[in-house]
C-alpha cells in the first residue's frame, strides 16, 4: 500500500495536515499506522523516542522489525492470518508483549490495535504504552498478576498436599481402632457396661469422621477457585507474555533477552496461567543471577522431545552453589535476602502436574541452564 | 590504574545496518547486527582484550520477519568472522581493519558474497 495515499486521506479526514501532525506528536503512546501487509506507513514521535528510529528510516520497512523473536519471525503469518479468516486475535482486545529497540534491548509494552479502511485499503494502527517503568500497575497485568497469585495458592497445595494427608489420616485411624474396639465389645453377650463402652466409641467414631470431614472440606475451600484449565496454547503466546511481565522493572539491568522457538512445537496442552507463572518465576531468578555479572545474556529456547516440549532458559549468572544444588527445588530454600523460596518448589509443582520434570545444570557460559518439558498437543499429520 | 580502566571502558556495543544494496536502494535500518567486542584506539578489535574473555564478544543478528539469531566473533588466520546459529551456521568475515561511526564494513559470507553494511552507533 502506498503512504503517499494514505497520509492525504487521512489529512483529508482529520481535516487539516497540521491537524494530523498535531495528533501525531501529542499522542502519549507511541503510534504506528501499518499497511496489510506490515509495511510501516507513519511512524510517531514518541514512537521515534521509544524504538529510537527516525520516521524517515522506518517508513517502507516492515514493522516485524520492532519485534524480537518469535514474533519478529511470526508476524507476517498473523497477518496473512486475519486476512484469511477475519479472526480477531488482538484488534480490540490488546495484549502485553514484548519489543526491541534500535540498540537491541528488549522491553515490555502494553500493545492496543484498530482497524480502518482507508480509500478502499485495510490499515492497522498500533498505539504502543511502555510499562518498563511503569509506577501503577496496569489493568491488564493486575488481572495477570492476580491470576498468577491465585495459580501460587492452588501450586501450593501440592506442598501441603501431603501434610494433609497425614492430618487425614489421623482421625481415619482413630476411626478404624474405634470400630475394632466396638466390634470386640459387641462381640458374644457383651453386659451393660460393654454396651455402653461400645456407644462411647460409637460415638468417638461420629467425631472423628466429622474431623476428617472437616479436613476434606477445609483442603475443597482451598482449592475452591483454583480449578486449572488445560487448553490448546501456543508457546510463542505465552511466553511472549510471561517475559514482557518478567521484564517489567527490569530494564535498567540491561539484560540481552534472546529467545528461540521450535515452530514445530508450538501448541502445546497446558494451563496458561501456570506456565506462565513458571515462567515468570525463571526468567526473573536469571535476571536476579545476573545483576553482578558483566555478560547478562538470557537465552530462552525450545525444542521437541518425542510428544513433550523441552524448554530451556539459560543465563550467564552467578550459578547455584553446590550446597544449595542438590535442594534447590524443595520449598523455603532460598539464597536470596528476600523471597520465601518457593518460587522453584511452585514451578515444580505445576512442571509435574503437567505431567513434564524440570531441572538445571551448569550453562557453558558460567551460569545456570533450567529445563522443563511441557505435553505437546501438535496433531499428527 | 588507567590502563585497566582503559581495558574496561574498550568493550563496545556495535550496531551494523544494512546499507545500499540492489535489494534495498536506501538501505535497511530492520536488518541489522550487534557486535558487542573490544576495541582499541583506532577503531580496531582489541585482541589482547578479546584473547582474555572471547565469549563477551558476542553477535546478535536482527533481520526483519526472520527469526534472531545469535553467536559469536571469531578470530581467524586472516582477521575476524561473525558466527552465527539460525537455522544453518551463519559465517561472516569482517572484510577492512577498523570500525568507525557512520563508516562502511563488507560483510562477506562462506560462498564470497558481499554485503554492505554501515556503522549506525558504538557505545
Amino acid at each position: 500500500m502506498d503512504r503517499n495515499r494514505v497520509i492525504p486521506a487521512m489529512i483529508e479526514a482529520t481535516g487539516t495536515e497540521a491537524h494530523l501532525r498535531s495528533i501525531l506528536a501529542t499522542v502519549p503512546d507511541a503510534m504506528i499506522l501499518i499497511d496489510e501487509i506490515g509495511t510501516i506507513l507513519s511512524f510517531s514521535a514518541a514512537a521515534e523516542k521509544m524504538f529510537g528510529y527516525a520516521e524517515r528510516e522506518v517508513v517502507g520497512e516492515n514493522v516485524s522489525m520492532l519485534m524480537p523473536s518469535p514474533d519478529r519471525e511470526r508476524h507476517d503469518g498473523y497477518l496473512r492470518n486475519y486476512r484469511k479468516t477475519g479472526v480477531r486475535k488482538i484488534i480490540g482486545i490488546g495484549r502485553v508483549t514484548t519489543a526491541r529497540h534500535r540498540d537491541g534491548s528488549t522491553f515490555p509494552i502494553e500493545l492496543s490495535i484498530g482497524e480502518a479502511r482507508i480509500d478502499g485499503q485495510r490499515i492497522f494502527t498500533g498505539f504502543i504504552h511502555d510499562v518498563t517503568q511503569r509506577q501503577q500497575t496496569e489493568l491488564r497485568l493486575q488481572d495477570l498478576q492476580s491470576e498468577l497469585a491465585h495459580v501460587g495458592r492452588v501450586s501450593e497445595m501440592g506442598t501441603l498436599a501431603s501434610s494433609l494427608a497425614h492430618e487425614l489420616n489421623q482421625p481415619l485411624t482413630a476411626i478404624a481402632n474405634y470400630c475394632e474396639g466396638a466390634a470386640g465389645l459387641l462381640a458374644g453377650s457383651p453386659d451393660q457396661e460393654a454396651l455402653e463402652m461400645a456407644r462411647e466409641a460409637l460415638q468417638e467414631t461420629a467425631v472423628q469422621a466429622i474431623r476428617a470431614g472437616e479436613i476434606v472440606r477445609r483442603m475443597r475451600d482451598f482449592l475452591r477457585h483454583g480449578e486449572t484449565e488445560h487448553r490448546v496454547e501456543s508457546l510463542a503466546r505465552i511466553m511472549s507474555e510471561a517475559n514482557a511481565l518478567a521484564l517489567v522493572g527490569a530494564g535498567e539491568h540491561g539484560v540481552d533477552v534472546q529467545v528461540n522457538l521450535d515452530p514445530v512445537g508450538d501448541l502445546v496442552f497446558v494451563d496458561r496461567v501456570q506456565i506462565q507463572q513458571v515462567l515468570l518465576n525463571l526468567i526473573r531468578n536469571a535476571i536476579e543471577a545476573m545483576i553482578d555479572s558483566p555478560v547478562k545474556n538470557l537465552t530462552i529456547a525450545s525444542h521437541v522431545e518425542g510428544d513433550m516440549v523441552s524448554v530451556s532458559i539459560e543465563d550467564t549468572g552467578s550459578g547455584v552453589s553446590d550446597t544449595l544444588a542438590p535442594q534447590l527445588f524443595q520449598p523455603f530454600i532460598t539464597s536470596k535476602q528476600k523471597g520465601m523460596g518457593v518460587g522453584l518448589s511452585i514451578c515444580r509443582t505445576i512442571v509435574e502436574a503437567h505431567g513434564g520434570r524440570i531441572g538445571f545444570e551448569p550453562a557453558a557460559g558460567g551460569g545456570t541452564t533450567f529445563r522443563f518439558t511441557l505435553p505437546t498437543a501438535e496433531v499428527e499429520e | 590504574m588507567t590502563a585497566h580502566r582503559g581495558r574496561m571502558n574498550a568493550w563496545k556495543s556495535i550496531r551494523l545496518e544494512l546499507d545500499r544494496t540492489d535489494d534495498f536502494p536506501t538501505g535497511s535500518v530492520g536488518r541489522a547486527f550487534l557486535l558487542r567486542v573490544p576495541l582499541d584506539d583506532e577503531g580496531r578489535i582489541d585482541e589482547a582484550a578479546f584473547a582474555n574473555s572471547p565469549h563477551r564478544a558476542t553477535i546478535r543478528r536482527h533481520w526483519s520477519s526472520e527469526p534472531d539469531e545469535s553467536g559469536h566473533l571469531e578470530r581467524l588466520e586472516d582477521g575476524w568472522a561473525m558466527r552465527s546459529n539460525g537455522k544453518a551456521d551463519r559465517m561472516l568475515k569482517l572484510a577492512g581493519e577498523g570500525l568507525r561511526l557512520g563508516e562502511r564494513i563488507v560483510l562477506v559470507d562462506t560462498t564470497g558474497a558481499a554485503l554492505p553494511f554501515r556503522i549506525a552507533s558504538i557505545r
